[in-house]
């Protein structure tokens, strides 16, 4: 525990001291939504649901759930994917 | 976008439907392979999605482990099309004939254009640019466009710049013509003002010269109103060009006449179409329609083709042949009448401009069957004419 939490807390001060965004030197997943219809998710490991009203997905320290209807993968990647649809939540659970 | 899917077509795709115990580990493994899927969806268990012609051979292994059974629902793509007609000779032979078709036109020119002419005719322009062999249907590496363009100017000397442009299968000829300079006048020369018909003097303007006529006076044809050889008051005399304008009353006559019985063509039968298609210069005869022994009226129509603005190196050429019967046409007084005075009026439009009617009088008179109409203008025009005065 202390030794992830060392090396999180180290990368935050590397980020910091170079000023440049957490995620370009982290391994966190990255998510861009537009709007409510569709979601690019970069950092993705694999898929745990997959349904038309949910899609969950193990994105490495956490699983992220979306909530929906007519929810699609419009394109799979091995390093990230496509969801669209009308989505009405997003969970994340550590 | 667009394009995307256009490479996606050209290698073919196909949307299959799945499904199993297990499809999220379907898709996991799918994903770890680096299959190219898109536009999944899921319902129920059911998989859908699209994926390459190639790769989905490869699928089924995969789709085998996961427990997940895929089958096939539709197939878009040019190989599937390709596959379908493949026992099509002729397809692929009108394809190839096509191409060779449209290649071999396009090494001839179709059709010439002319811009940016007023005054000279655009059929002149052709015809010279026809002698030089820019027409359609000529080899486009043999013409040589620079030397044309110095050739065309040498021909005709109005113009005073020309390009010749190449568009394709569509020669551009761009023109300016040459804007004639105004006539310069010689001071020096030296002349009279001498009047061009009989009549009343009513105005004069004498800008040089001496007035030799006054407001009133009535003078013939001849003679003269400004002189150019003025003397002074201490008795010497300057020779020099007559410059104005004298107004007088004159007196117009115009007369027509039309005859009472007319021969007339009356259409006595139905009229006879030929159509011929011209093609490059060659003549293809559409129908074989025979022509009427009888007299007939010809007309000839011809049609351009054009597609999309462009105009095509075919043209409909049509003769229509209408049987006539001449007829003798007797027409009443009134209307005789009538036809003489639209003549007298084409007449007045070119013989009366730029001169003032004061007063029209109109006499008709019935005479060996035809009906004359003489009409007397009282008008009001400049009478005065340079003349060079000749000094020996």
């Amino acid at each position: 525990m202390k030794k992830t939490n060392n090396k999180s807390d180290g990368k935050k001060k590397v980020a910091s001291f170079l000023q440049v965004p957490i995620g370009t030197i982290s391994s966190v997943p990255r998510f861009e939504i537009s709007g409510n219809r569709e979601v690019i998710i970069d950092g993705c490991k694999s898929i745990l649901v997959y349904d038309e009203n949910l899609v969950k997905l193990n994105t490495g320290k956490m699983i992220t759930s979306f909530f929906g209807r007519s929810l699609t993968i419009r394109s799979l990647t091995p390093d990230s994917l496509v969801v669209e649809g009308f989505i009405t939540s997003i969970e994340f659970a550590t | 976008m667009l394009l995307l899917r256009l490479i996606r077509f050209i290698y073919g795709y196909v949307y299959f439907e799945g499904s199993g115990k297990h499809p999220e580990m379907f898709m996991n493994t799918v994903r770890r392979r680096g299959f190219n899927i898109w536009n999944i969806s899921s319902m129920k268990g059911n998989i859908k999605g699209y994926i390459t012609k190639n790769q989905y051979k490869l699928l089924r292994p995969v789709a085998y482990k996961s427990e997940v059974k895929i089958s096939i629902k539709k197939k878009v793509g040019l190989p599937f099309l390709i596959h379908k007609y493949k026992y099509r000779w002729g397809m692929l032979a009108g394809s190839i004939l096509f191409i060779m078709i449209i290649y071999v036109l396009s090494l001839y020119v179709w059709v010439v254009e002319v811009k940016g002419n007023n005054q000279i005719q655009k059929d002149t322009i052709i015809e010279t640019a026809a002698e030089f062999g820019i027409r359609t249907g000529s080899l486009k590496s043999k013409l040589d466009l620079d030397i044309l363009e110095q050739k065309l100017m040498e021909k005709i000397p109005d113009i005073s710049w020309i390009a010749i442009n190449m568009r394709g299968s569509i020669i551009v000829i761009e023109l300016k013509e040459r804007d004639n300079p105004p006539d310069v006048l010689k001071e020096d020369q030296k002349s009279n003002l001498i009047s061009t018909t009989a009549g009343q003097i009513t105005r004069l303007e004498v800008y040089s010269g001496k007035s030799e006529v006054s407001i009133g006076d009535v003078v013939e044809k001849g003679q003269m109103l400004v002189n150019g050889i003025v003397q002074d008051d201490l008795g010497g005399t300057t020779i020099k060009r007559s410059q104005g304008k004298v107004f007088a009353k004159t007196r117009r006559f115009l007369e027509e006449s039309y005859p009472l019985v007319n021969e007339v063509q009356i259409n006595s039968g139905e009229t006879v179409t030929r159509k011929e298609l011209q093609f490059f210069g060659i003549k293809l005869p559409i129908n074989l329609a025979q022509v009427p022994a009888q007299e007939c009226k010809l007309e000839i129509v011809k049609s351009k083709a054009y597609v999309l603005n462009s105009m095509l190196p075919v043209e409909l050429y049509e003769e229509k042949f209408t049987p006539i019967v001449k007829q003798s046409q007797v027409l009443s007084a009134k209307e005789a009448e009538e036809k003489a005075q639209e003549k007298i009026k084409l007449r007045e439009e070119t013989e009366l401009q730029n001169i003032t009617v004061l007063d029209k009088t109109v006499s008709t008179q019935e005479l060996d069957g035809k009906i004359k109409l003489s009409v007397s203008y009282l008008c009001e025009e400049n009478i005065a004419t340079e003349v060079p005065l000749q000094i020996s």
